[in-house]
């Protein structure tokens, strides 16, 4: 049954998948190809579809999937199916950690602070990377990521005011005849 | 920690879920911005929820909301948490499902996805740097930020591994700085 079929694929995807949204998609990918839900040409594309919906990319690509292959039901299923171990390991995790016998792990964490800016700067320079024009040096790139921190940070503008605003801006350009 | 109601919470997430571009580290800039404007908790304890949705299996982007909402009212605030950031981008793809093909195909949404790409980019990079930055800074840390961001960008370090190596050189560091003083 392909309900029951979907419900364990991504229960598997949600239990081994780690961290930000890219570390899911070649868990997603073995899996959807693998077992028939999507064709290989079918996945070229699942990332950009993934990035152009608001959302977690890993709750992206697993509601297309099963969506793709069992309709509306199927994309329920797939994205709490996916969600699923996070939720029970979450409360499990927090009802843990306060805990008397976890106190060194909450002093400890003042030491965990640069690590955890480390893992956020990673994810942005990946991200900024992806785009990086290698063959020629274009300006307009660095100075949207420039523009973007200073709204973000000195001016307090909304964070998703300031990426709607940038996807607009890349609208108007593209009118005019501007290229990234 | 001042009441929140669920209802209230269930619209912030659903907010978010509906707004986020970019995938799910760039909901941390906006939860963060979130927390601070509600004064809903200290930036040590934020800092303690967003490592735990490193540690535990399952996309960051879902995993916060629901630890959010755990912090905030419980149980029932870790499944509100969870179904009001699914709900957007579900129904999103949802009515998107048989167009996104062709609209893939189009050149100013891939001028758009750029842009918006890039703008990710630099507010997760200032998200980042405040929760750095909020303090004082010191040497070590700096020593400690310098090497993670080496080994998670050219070695693909596993977010875990990432947790467990900077707890543990954190925690060797205050030890050192603690018998010094």
């Amino acid at each position: 049954m392909i309900y029951l079929r979907l419900f364990f694929s991504f229960l598997k995807i949600g239990f081994l998948g780690f961290g930000g949204g890219y570390a899911f998609l070649p868990l997603i990918q073995e899996e959807a190809v693998q077992q028939g839900y999507l064709s290989s040409s079918e996945f070229a594309n699942l990332l950009a579809l993934a990035e152009m919906t608001p959302g977690p990319l890993a709750l992206n690509t697993a509601s297309y999937v099963g969506m793709k292959s069992a309709g509306i039901l199927g994309g329920i299923l797939a994205s709490v199916s996916v969600s699923l171990p996070g939720l029970v390991a979450c409360i499990l995790m927090f009802w843990l950690m306060n805990l008397p016998a976890f106190d060194w792990w909450k002093k400890g964490l003042v030491g965990l602070r640069p690590t955890l800016a480390a893992l956020i700067v990673t994810a942005a320079v990946k991200i900024f990377l992806n785009d990086w024009p290698l063959d020629d040096f274009n300006v307009l790139p660095i100075a949207l990521l420039l523009a973007s921190i200073l709204t973000y940070h000195w001016l307090r503008v909304h964070p998703a005011l300031v990426v709607l605003g940038a996807g607009f801006l890349g609208a108007c350009l593209y009118v005019i005849g501007v290229q990234f | 920690m001042p009441k929140v109601g669920l209802v209230r919470l269930f619209l912030d997430f659903f907010f978010i879920g509906l707004t986020t571009l970019g995938g799910g580290y760039a909901i941390v800039p906006q939860v963060l911005r979130l927390v601070e404007k509600n004064r809903w908790m200290t930036h040590e304890e934020f800092q303690q929820l967003f490592s735990m949705s490193q540690l535990a299996p399952g996309p960051v982007g879902i995993n916060l909301p629901i630890l959010v909402g755990r912090k905030l009212r419980g149980i029932a605030g870790a499944i509100v948490g969870f179904l009001a950031i699914t709900f957007a981008p579900l129904a999103v793809i949802f009515v998107l499902v048989s167009w996104l093909d062709t609209l893939m195909e189009w050149e100013v949404v891939r001028q758009i996805m750029v842009a918006v790409r890039i703008a990710v980019a630099g507010v997760i990079l200032s998200a980042g740097m405040e929760m750095f930055a909020k303090n004082q800074v010191r040497v070590w840390e700096i020593v400690v930020f310098s090497v993670m961001l080496g080994l998670l960008i050219f070695t693909g370090l596993n977010a875990v591994f990432t947790i467990i190596l900077g707890f543990s050189l954190g925690l060797f560091f205050l030890a050192v700085l603690a018998k010094r003083e």
